[in-house]
């Protein structure tokens, strides 16, 4: 994919992008949204609009980025649009206590505990281990300084080191949905 | 369990998960949908033409009746030629001062606060800045806007980013602006507290504003790397080169240079023309509480330098001699924590930190240290705050005997002022009103002195 054929508008350009990209900016969309369906019309929606001002996007190495940056922007937007549907947490097998051996529950404790960060550090967390940007790539897709990021990353970790010590526990001070 | 081995099995659940998933999208439902897409907006555009020219007859009368528009969008480049003032200085982008004298809002324990006031914190009624004195719970209103600051398209979505002022009293207030919900890009206002019946300037398409020397404001291109600048009373562009694709991290105090930012990862500055520099030897930042008072003895200066660590970015606070005659480190941002601020204490040997150590089982720990020299740490008081994710600052160096404002942080739209009392820190809890301010700034730099 170049960023001169998209400048260019060139018909072959849409399955380019969907075959470069599709899979991660799906990715990206379900691990904030938790949902398949909406993260496939955030991956449309995304395609499209590279398609129609990606043109815009100087440097081949920046494409993904930006790419990134507008499926973070809409999957946040969907979030807050649906902020009150309450999701039905995932309840994992007992985890002994100390073990912090990787196993399947462990893997749904923390996931689960990714589903309960707040959706900014989320949408941090799956871009900066996902998606594999730097720190810093992360602080410009979301329109916060490094630092900032840097911190949330660091109270996502935290938090899902508390949560692996106690998956179904009650935590003070946070609210938990049934 | 280490941040790695929890960083990798983070690396690991993630891709797992989103690996399984089948992507069932095609070539030609994209198409489709791009035909359904076109045809919509050709619709809208029909419906639009109508209401488009009756909005043209009335806008034509209104600008008859009653001079030039009152809100100013100001693109990429173009000057905002409708506000008042002489041509651009766009040949000679150095920071010259404003002609506007620095008359600060209060006195250097004051917070300035800014409250939406209404039900809808979306598109509040008003605005209201006010300045806060923790000490004695006193407030004062300073000016009041109305909610129609804010362009019809325009709404306040939460995450924006922070509003801020000058030391002068110019508010930057980021927003989210869009024909609907799906079509949005940020964008930033900035007011005037001293004349809150002038125009806002709106910077359309730019997002973190961050505020400089000389009152300059920069703000970033919602869509690219892309940094422009402009002079706070005037609105007047100062071209800032063209950075992009350098991510700009602060404003620089270093000579001949305008900011400091990343490339690539890599660090440098950014000069007057825009031209990137990588390099590790990095000059100070300027930030409006880092340096409330800029030199200790010997004109020795501290300020936040940065460099690539092992997370793409790690922050270090200078001590320099001269502009990149770094003489001491003394704070490195590791180990999960951050400096939230830091100052000269009163006799410009020794700093004052607010280390944050981040949050834990929903709570967050934030201690002010004294060090006498690099390594040390005397902590003076904890910061226990009841929630993650505040943001700090240093107000003004204890004083033995009287209560102070020590510290300042804010959370959920709440803020919170920590009076250092008797050798301890004490939270005072909310500002006098539950509704939902953001701490600004201070209102004054700490007056300069002489610690010889």
């Amino acid at each position: 994919m170049t960023v001169a054929a998209l400048r260019r508008r060139e018909p072959e350009t849409l399955a380019a992008l969907l075959d470069a990209y599709g899979r991660e900016l799906q990715g990206v969309a379900y691990l904030i949204l938790r949902d398949h369906a909406a993260a496939e019309d955030i991956v449309i929606e995304t395609l499209l609009t590279a398609f129609e001002r990606g043109g815009a996007v100087r440097e081949e190495q920046a494409l993904r980025a930006w790419l990134l940056r507008v499926a973070t922007n809409h999957a946040l937007a969907v979030r807050r649009k649906s902020a009150r549907v309450v999701r039905l947490s995932v309840v994992p097998d007992a985890v002994a206590d100390g073990d912090f051996g990787y196993t399947s529950s462990t893997r749904v404790a923390l996931l689960d505990g990714i589903a309960e960060l707040p959706p900014q550090v989320r949408a941090a967390v799956v871009l900066r281990y996902y998606a594999d940007l730097s720190v810093d790539e992360v602080a410009r897709t979301l329109g916060k300084s490094p630092n900032t990021i840097k911190a949330q990353l660091q109270t996502a970790l935290d938090r899902l080191r508390t949560h692996l010590a106690d998956p179904i526990g009650d935590r003070p001070g946070e609210a938990r949905h049934a | 369990m280490h941040d790695r081995t929890i960083e990798e099995r983070l690396r690991t659940s993630l891709r797992s998960e989103a690996d399984a998933l089948p992507l069932t999208i095609t070539a030609d439902e994209l198409g489709r949908r791009l035909l359904i897409r076109r045809r919509e907006r050709r619709d809208r555009r029909v419906g639009w033409l109508a209401a488009g020219i009756a909005a043209i007859a009335a806008g034509t009368v209104l600008t008859l009746a009653l001079g030039p528009f009152r809100t100013v969008d100001v693109a990429i480049t173009p000057l905002p030629s409708l506000l008042p003032t002489s041509a651009p200085s766009t040949a000679s982008p150095s920071p010259e001062p404003t002609p506007r004298v620095i008359d600060p809002l209060g006195s250097v324990r004051e917070a300035v606060l800014l409250r939406a006031i209404g039900s809808d914190h979306h598109r509040p009624d008003s605005f209201e800045v006010s300045v806060f004195d923790p000490v004695t719970s006193a407030s004062r209103i300073v000016a009041t806007f109305p909610g129609t600051i804010l362009p019809t398209d325009g709404w306040l979505e939460g995450g924006e980013g922070r509003p801020t002022i000058s030391l002068s009293g110019y508010v930057a207030l980021p927003f989210t602006r869009g024909p609907n919900a799906d079509e949005t890009h940020l964008s930033v206002l900035v007011v005037d507290v001293r004349s809150p019946e002038m125009a806002p300037l709106i910077l359309d398409r730019y997002s973190q504003p961050m505020w400089g020397p000389s009152e300059h404001l920069a703000v970033q291109h919602a869509g690219s790397s892309q940094v422009e600048v402009y002079e706070s009373r005037s609105g007047f562009h100062q071209p800032a080169g063209n950075p992009d694709p350098v991510s700009v991290v602060a404003w620089s105090t270093g000579e001949g240079t305008r900011f400091i930012g990343t490339r690539d990862d890599a660090w440098g500055t950014v000069d007057f023309e825009g031209e990137f520099t990588p390099t590790s030897d990095l000059p100070p930042t300027f930030a409006r509480t880092g340096v409330a008072r800029p030199t200790g003895v010997a004109g020795h200066t501290l300020g936040m330098g940065c460099d690539a660590g092992p997370t793409g970015g790690e922050c270090v606070l200078v001590e320099s001699r001269a502009p990149g005659d770094h003489v001491a480190v003394w704070h490195r941002d590791s180990e999960g924590t951050v400096l939230g601020d830091h100052l000269w204490a009163v006799d410009g040997r020794t700093v004052l930190l607010l280390l944050d150590y981040g949050g834990d089982q929903g709570r967050q720990r934030v201690e002010f240290v004294h060090a006498s020299e690099p390594e040390s740490r005397s902590i003076i008081g904890t910061v226990d705050l009841p929630t993650s994710g505040a943001i700090l600052g240093i107000a003004s160096e204890p004083v033995p005997g009287q209560p102070s404002v020590a510290a300042i942080g804010d959370h959920d739209g709440r803020v919170y002022a920590f009076i250092y009392d008797g050798g301890v820190v004490r939270s005072v809890g909310n500002t006098p009103s539950n509704l939902t301010p953001w701490f600004l700034g201070w209102a004054d730099d700490p007056e300069p002195y002489d610690p010889d």
